[in-house]
């Protein structure tokens, strides 16, 4: 009799809640919405933080969700276009009734879908960019997990002063917003040093077009070239580079794409580094002081047998994490507004050893920059200080 | 004597009936009716002029107004909605062609009833003419919105391709030029190669040919560039000159391309796409070319909607002046009602006056003094008559229904009151009945008491009498007594004499004495006497006896009595009965009784009461009267108490009077003295049947009884008797005079 009543009463509430409850919340389920880049050339940044944000997710729905309620994403394909972006984020929004988004890839599109995302409030969360604009404190749906590109930036240069004494820097950045903010971190952080970029040279977005690149940079003779792009332009550009013999230490910004670079490289990524935002995701074996990447491992590996961890992934993974913790915070009333109120907490968010700050102006959760160096046979190591390739 | 005119019959009938209410109500409802009768006529009347009014407006000057309203108005919608034709996009077009459809269709039937309602009237070929033309134009718009929306379609799809191709081109132009240019500086084309010797790479034909790739890349961007604004022209006449730009910049990448040959794969590409753009230039299917189509038409279709514009214009104007002189016609229509309007206002305004005033008067005059008044009375009268005052007689006036009803309600009112007479004759009836009845009774009761009474009294009076009687007897019997005892006495002297002379004798010697013989003669002689007083005495006891027995034996018959004896009896017994009530009583009775009187045939016992009981009352009035003055009067003035009792013969009848000096009786008690109870006696000595019985006996015996009084001095009271009558008490009893 007493179960009965706690069952039908707990039914009525849920019910009565889910009848208030906002779009994307069901009984049994929360559904988010994802538009990335799934095809065309950026295509391995969107399937990677799709991967994992669906290993967190899956992870949390076998242990019974939240509050019962399962996570669903569903992913639309944007191909790196903003004109898809804001295409497929309405859809998400107006038919799929997404409770969230999540997971967006690059600048441009974030940047066209932005006026979207405030016109319905919803929150949009961990998208795959560091772009600055995302990171204003005005944004009040947006909520940052990546370090910016200008905290890359910033790190890159003072890692490249600090452990190389490298003050003749170049940077071959993609034609187009996002290129551009890269380009602008950097030489913001030179000028913070009182120092000028000595070269830049740009390759036409969505194309491998960076022979002229090549050679103007060459001819500009830096020691560090920071190159602001995609991983199959970066590759041609290191590639030709080091077959004209000029090799100057390559910083990737993490957008890059790492795994994608690292195979488009080939043996010609020896020593090249790539910028992270979030910890070094493979196993290896040695104890890491972050254990979420090890659960990261668990989760990836729960999801798909041959899925293969890797930097995009991982991000995907915390993002989908930070969601999965926010959303439980807010247990059985899950509304947007709770979300956001629950987001905006100063408290840190602690990712199994992944911490995560946000506050009523801040809305970036991690300031974390690190380095990873690639070797020959494409594998990436984490590193404390830059060194050159002997 | 002047013959009155009087109306003939019929007429007075309707005079008559004028008068009747049910008559006047009828005739106001009629009058009132027609009266409304009238009005409604009268505003039928108007109304039907307005009404003939409207109809002309509405069956001719509106239908024209509106049809012509209509057409104006459809032929500004057509025109309104052509160019939206013209705007159409691919997906509104279906819907707006439909719309257009309709337009026009409201349009043509527009124009039809218009027609209709200018039948005849005006030329209206100018109409149809533009009607046609409008029409017409329309359809042309259509056809060339379809053959526009196909164009488009087909601009569209090339336009597809174009940005596609640009966007190929423009990547493989790049690369090309970018590994060209990078050839030039490193000799290296792959990467995986080694790069060539700098003498193969870095000559002229190389440099020619990067220099020939630019140009291309020139000329490939020039050609896009004027795709891009040949599809953004909006004038024809540009077209040309762009198109033959676009030649130019054509023939210049194939010169270029000739040049520089096919060797690489990706110029393969760029040569296949640049052939791409030129059929997108040049030719019937190319972009220009349809574009040109597509502006042509966009002018044609313009033109049309202008002269679309024109026509309707026309023909709005026309039909607007056709609308203006209906409005006119309507116009004066209107006036016309109007003016009907205000004068029949007027009209109704003037009958409902004169209705109000009338109905006023009438309900003044006619209701309120005719009818309500006279109804009120008499319901007042009703009211009263139910409150039980019958007395009121009703108002009846005038010679209606109301009269008659008030007529009707009087009558019913002295029923009523003479039934309630009766019903109170009735109850008083039965109430007098009922006493009546109850007199009855109490009569019997006071006839059984009066008999009583009078039983009394004559035993009272019997009581005197045995007083008197007594009294009578009782002299006589004492002298009889005193008579014997004397006697008795005498004998005892005689015997004593004669016993002491015998007893001489015998003895030889007694007392010697002699016998007195005088003295018994002297005692005979007394004795004598004294028996014969007792005789007397004996014979007047007997007679008192006898007289008395006379009395008491019944009331019988009247038979033949001497009146003078009997008035001498009843003197006598009156006289012993006053002496036995009052010992002091004294009177001096003297009788004048004359011889003549004689006898008279009446009931004796009954007379002789009747002369005991007056004779009786003055013996009380003169004892009553000494027995006042005994203190006041002196010895000199002495009054004495004196009765007279005379009779005398008066033919027929006997007059006796008795007249007494007594205290007499004032007149109150005169009226009174014959009534039953009453005396002046006190209750002790009298019980008020005395006279009252006398005047009973004498006026059955026929007879009548005077009486004569002045109060202290004296009472006479006469009776005047004849012999009894055949019919006891006939005689009316006659009103006491006055003395």
């Amino acid at each position: 009799m007493n179960a009965r009543i706690c069952v039908g009463a707990w039914l009525l509430t849920v019910s009565a809640i889910s009848a208030a409850a906002d779009d994307g919340v069901y009984p049994d389920r929360v559904v988010f919405g994802q538009s990335a880049a799934l095809d065309g050339p950026a295509r391995a940044l969107g399937q990677n933080m799709r991967l994992g944000i669906r290993a967190a997710f899956e992870e949390a729905n076998r242990s019974g969700g939240i509050a019962g309620r399962r996570l669903e994403l569903i992913s639309l394909n944007d191909s790196y276009e903003p004109a898809e972006a804001v295409i497929n984020t309405r859809a998400l929004i107006e038919n799929h009734k997404v409770f969230a988004l999540i997971g967006a890839v690059g600048t441009p599109p974030s940047r066209a879908v932005l006026p979207i995302v405030n016109e319905h409030q919803i929150p949009y969360i961990g998208p795959f960019t560091g772009a600055q604009f995302l990171r204003e404190a005005k944004e009040r749906f947006v909520f940052n997990v990546r370090a910016s590109y200008h905290q890359e930036t910033e790190m890159m240069v003072e890692r490249l002063i600090a452990d190389l004494n490298v003050s003749r820097i170049g940077v071959l950045y993609q034609d187009d917003s996002f290129g551009r903010a890269g380009l602008r971190g950097v030489v913001r952080a030179l000028k913070k040093r009182e120092l000028e970029l000595l070269a830049s040279c740009p390759y036409p977005r969505n194309s491998t077009i960076v022979k002229k690149a090549v050679l103007e940079l060459r001819a500009a003779k830096p020691d560090a070239v920071i190159i602001v792009g995609s991983y199959a332009p970066a590759a041609e550009f290191i590639k030709w580079c080091r077959h004209l013999g000029f090799n100057p230490v390559f910083i990737n910004i993490s957008f890059v794409g790492s795994v994608a670079l690292a195979n488009s490289l080939g043996d010609w990524g020896e020593g090249v580094y790539v910028a992270q935002v979030v910890p070094f995701p493979f196993a290896t074996g040695t104890p890491t002081k972050v254990d979420v990447v090890a659960r990261y491992n668990e989760a990836l590996l729960a999801l798909h047998e041959s899925a293969r961890a890797g930097f995009g992934s991982l991000e995907g993974y915390l993002v989908g994490r930070l969601a999965i913790h926010i959303a439980r915070r807010c247990e059985v009333e899950l509304t947007r507004g709770c979300f956001l109120q629950e987001m905006r907490k100063p408290e840190p968010i602690d990712l199994d050893g992944f911490v995560l700050k946000f506050g009523e102006d801040d809305n970036q959760g991690s300031d974390s920059v690190f380095f990873t160096r690639l070797t020959a046979d494409q594998q990436y190591f984490p590193v404390e200080v830059l060194r050159r390739q002997p | 004597m002047k013959r009155r005119w009087t109306r003939p019959p019929t007429v007075q009938k309707l005079f008559d009936s004028a008068v009747r209410l049910s008559t006047q109500i009828y005739v106001a409802v009629s009058i009132a009716v027609l009266t409304i009768m009238f009005a409604s006529g009268l505003g039928i009347f108007f109304v039907l002029q307005i009404g003939e009014a409207q109809r002309k407006v509405n069956e001719e000057n509106v239908p024209r107004m509106v049809a012509a309203f209509e057409v104006a108005v459809r032929t500004e919608a057509l025109t309104a909605v052509a160019p939206r034709l013209a705007a159409a996009s691919a997906e509104d077009v279906g819907e707006i062609s439909a719309e257009v459809a309709a337009v026009l269709s409201n349009f043509k039937s527009a124009i039809a009833e218009f027609r209709q309602a200018y039948e005849g009237e005006i030329d209206v070929t100018l109409l149809r003419s533009s009607e046609a033309e409008i029409e017409h134009n329309i359809g042309q718009v259509e056809k060339l919105v379809s053959q526009r929306t196909t164009l488009r379609e087909q601009i569209d799809l090339l336009r597809a391709e174009f940005q596609q191709t640009r966007g190929k081109l423009a990547l493989y132009l790049g690369a090309a030029a970018d590994n060209q240019l990078f050839y030039l500086k490193t000799g290296y084309r792959e990467l995986g190669e080694p790069p060539a010797s700098r003498a193969r790479y870095f000559n002229e034909a190389e440099f020619e040919r990067y220099r020939l790739l630019a140009e291309l890349s020139k000329f490939a961007e020039e050609m896009i560039q004027q795709i891009a604004s040949g599809f953004a022209i909006k004038d024809e006449a540009l077209l040309s000159p762009l198109v033959e730009e676009f030649e130019a910049s054509l023939a210049g990448a194939q010169r270029v391309v000739n040049l520089v040959g096919a060797e690489t794969k990706e110029l393969d590409e760029v040569i296949g796409k640049i052939d791409r753009l030129a059929s997108l230039g040049i030719g019937d299917q190319s972009g220009f070319s349809m574009h040109g189509a597509r502006l042509r038409i966009d002018r044609d279709i313009q033109d049309l909607l202008l002269r679309n514009r024109r026509e309707g214009n026309q023909l709005v104007s026309g039909v607007k002046q056709l609308v203006a002189s209906a409005s006119t016609a309507s116009e004066e229509a209107a006036a016309f009602a109007g003016n009907v309007v205000l004068t029949a206002t007027w009209v109704m305004f003037v009958l409902n006056g004169l209705s109000i005033v009338g109905a006023l008067l009438l309900a003044w005059l006619f209701v309120e003094r005719r009818l309500v008044r006279r109804l009120l009375s008499v319901s007042q009268s009703m009211r009263e008559m139910a409150l039980g005052d019958l007395d009121v007689k009703v108002q009846v006036e005038g010679r209606d229904e109301i009269a008659e009803m008030a007529t009707a309600l009087e009558v019913f009112r002295q029923h009523a009151r003479e039934h309630l007479r009766l019903n109170l004759v009735e109850k008083m009836a039965a109430q007098l009945q009922e006493k009546n009845q109850a007199l009855e009774e109490a009569m019997q009761r006071v006839r059984e008491a009066q008999d009583q009474m009078v039983m009394q009294q004559k035993l009272a009076a019997l009581g005197e009498l045995t007083a008197g009687v007594a009294h009578e007897i009782k002299n006589p019997m004492n002298f009889i007594l005193n008579f014997a005892e004397v006697s008795q006495e005498l004998l005892g002297e005689l015997l004593e004499e004669i016993d002491s002379g015998d007893r001489d004798a015998e003895k030889d010697r007694r007392d010697g004495k002699d016998i007195d013989f005088g003295l018994v003669e002297e005692i005979g002689s007394d004795l004598t006497t004294n028996m014969t007083k007792i005789q007397e005495h004996s014979q007047r006891a007997n007679s008192v006896v006898k007289g008395m027995l006379a009395m008491g034996r019944g009331t019988g018959e009247a038979t033949a009595t001497d009146i003078n004896s009997l008035l001498d009896e009843s003197v006598r017994l009156a006289f012993h009965s006053a002496r036995a009530a009052d010992q002091a009583f004294m009177a001096d009775i003297q009788q004048d009784l004359a011889p003549e009187t004689g006898t008279l045939l009446v009931k004796p016992q009954d007379i002789g009461r009747a002369f005991i009981n007056v004779i009786g009352n003055a013996c009380m009035a003169v004892d009553e009267k000494r027995v006042q003055l005994a203190d006041q009067r002196s010895e000199d003035d002495r009054y004495e108490p004196t009765l007279t009792v005379s009779s005398r013969r008066e033919g027929e009848k006997v007059r006796v009077t008795i007249r007494d000096n007594g205290i007499g009786m004032s007149q109150e008690v005169m009226d009174k003295m014959f009534n039953p109870f009453f005396t002046s006696k006190p209750t002790t000595k009298g019980t008020g049947l005395g006279m009252s019985l006398t005047l009973d006996i004498v006026r059955e015996h026929g007879g009548t009884i005077h009486v004569e009084s002045k109060a202290g001095e004296f009472t006479e009271i006469v009776m005047e008797l004849s012999d009894y009558p055949d019919d006891p008490g006939g005689a009316q009893a006659e009103e006491q005079e006055a003395p």
